[in-house]
């Protein structure tokens, strides 16, 4: 259990790395939430969401915005992925604890590592498929959704609201003095309206498309 | 009559020059306010002599019986049987040394936990034996019995899945302990000496918040709110940290 540690490392390293993780965790959830936002506005109709990906594109707010997050999203994973179990013996010996003891929390960290990769490989698909097809029109997403990519989205959506909500329910546990239960709630709540409102925006690219 | 229990228990005693580490089923009738340390003794007193296992209080204060009980760490003595199906299982605690069959060398971790954190109070006046303790208002006194209630036991440090995967990791009975010295007036220690041996992936910055230690502490203390404690006090500490004069990493025990 004792190693001696390299004297001239900045003792403030993993401070740093802890706020990192915790501040672009929550911007990330934050952004999920606005695109979810802006996406949901394709209900109104297609023109409603053209105006406004072009009122965003006009002001550059889509590219920068594009840019901030995948510049968060490095920040995130620079900072989260000295967590995750290196080879195979640490996963496995993570998923034995979670199972022995049958503890919630525990699996549920040990499903962020799962969640956590598949987002970023979805995510990577998603934007990808995006940007080769620049400009966002509403006909666009809804050919897309409704040609190959609904099941894709579905596990993207599912994916990273599930990361979303348990990483915030951590991050509350570790910092908060917030009873765990009523905490539980509050995040299964939120993610649960969130998730409404993406599975709408869903459906109503999904039926655009069929018109089309 | 009482159920007929099923025990199924771990065995290898390395010592003895056993070779292969298996299980061992035992029945037996379970008595009313029967506790598993109850249980063993008559296991060893009536099936098996040589069957290993640590007792001293039975009153969940010595913490030497810390077990995996059907998977989760728990104290024997505070366990009843009743409270069990009528098939258990038995393991000794994961991480520790074993000694053998469910005995565990919890022991030398933490006293090593102890050396590598200097966690004991530092503090520059002499221990004067004919002078009164000073006084200290029963507010910080209660809240610095909160962390002293650990007894040891390691049910915590056996169920962080952090501690599995880091082993300098000193998990929360560590990190409890010491809050107990930031919380003490007479620790003369700065905030900056806190930091050096909190402060780092092996110290708070290693918890992942995951729970296992609460949930699973047989003590119940309030884990949750400690490690908080500390990180928020260790984040503050680390942010003010002018870095310089603390950099080196002799700790001035003074
Ligand atoms: S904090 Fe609780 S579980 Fe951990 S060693 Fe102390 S009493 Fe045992
Ligand atoms: S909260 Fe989790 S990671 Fe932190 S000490 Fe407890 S079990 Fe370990």
């Amino acid at each position: 259990m004792v190693r001696a540690k390299a004297l001239d490392q900045n003792p403030r390293t993993d401070m740093y790395l802890e706020l990192t993780g915790f501040t672009s965790g929550i911007l990330l959830v934050g952004f999920l939430w606005v695109h979810a936002f802006f996406v949901v506005t394709v209900i109104f109709g297609a023109s409603t969401f053209n105006t406004l990906s072009r009122f965003l594109e006009q002001y550059y707010l889509t590219q920068v915005g594009i840019a901030l997050v995948f510049l968060i999203a490095v920040a995130h994973i620079g900072s989260v992925a000295r967590r995750i179990p290196t080879g195979f013996r640490e996963h496995r010996s993570v998923w034995r604890v979670a199972g022995m003891m049958r503890h919630t929390d525990t699996y549920g960290w040990a499903l962020q590592v799962v969640t956590g990769l598949a987002i970023l490989v979805l995510a990577a698909i998603h934007i990808w498929v995006v940007l080769i097809d620049w400009p966002i029109e509403a006909v666009k997403s809804a050919r897309r959704v409704q040609a190959d990519y609904l099941l894709f989205y579905i596990i993207l959506l599912l994916v990273a609201e599930y990361h979303s909500g348990v990483g915030i329910y951590r991050q509350f546990v570790k910092w908060a003095k917030i009873r765990r239960r009523s905490l539980g709630l509050a995040v299964g709540a939120a993610i649960a309206f969130i998730l409404a409102v993406n599975v709408g925006a869903l459906w109503a690219l999904f039926r655009l498309g069929c018109i089309r | 009559m009482g159920r007929k229990l099923t025990l199924d228990i771990f065995r290898y005693n390395p010592s003895a020059g056993w070779t292969k580490p298996g299980m061992q089923t035992f029945e037996l009738e379970e008595t009313p306010g029967m506790n598993v340390f109850i249980a063993l003794t008559r296991i060893r007193e009536e099936h098996d002599p040589s069957l290993l296992f640590d007792f001293v209080c039975r009153t969940a204060l010595c913490g030497s019986c810390g077990m995996l009980i059907n998977g989760k760490p728990r104290l024997g003595c505070k366990t009843f049987t009743r409270d069990l199906p009528a098939r258990t299982t038995l393991f000794p605690l994961p991480l520790f040394k074993l000694i053998g069959d469910l005995s565990v060398d919890t022991g030398t971790w933490f006293r090593l936990l102890a050396l590598r954190t200097g966690a004991w109070l530092h503090t520059s006046r002499a221990f004067a034996h004919s002078i009164l303790e000073e006084r200290m208002d029963n507010e910080t006194a209660l809240k610095i019995f909160e962390a002293d209630r650990c007894i040891e036991c390691g049910c915590c440090i056996a169920a962080c899945a952090k501690v599995h995967v880091q082993d300098e990791f000193i998990g929360a009975a560590g990190i409890n302990r010491l809050a107990r010295f930031l919380l003490d007036p007479r620790d003369e220690r700065s905030e900056a000496q806190h930091y050096e041996v909190l402060g780092s992936e092996d110290g708070i910055f290693g918890c992942m918040g995951l729970m296992g230690c609460m949930d699973n502490c047989p003590k119940d203390l309030p884990l949750r709110d400690q490690l908080a404690y500390v990180r928020r006090r260790m984040t503050a500490a680390g942010l003010a940290w002018g870095g310089k004069e603390d950099g080196s990493r002799n700790r001035k025990t003074k």
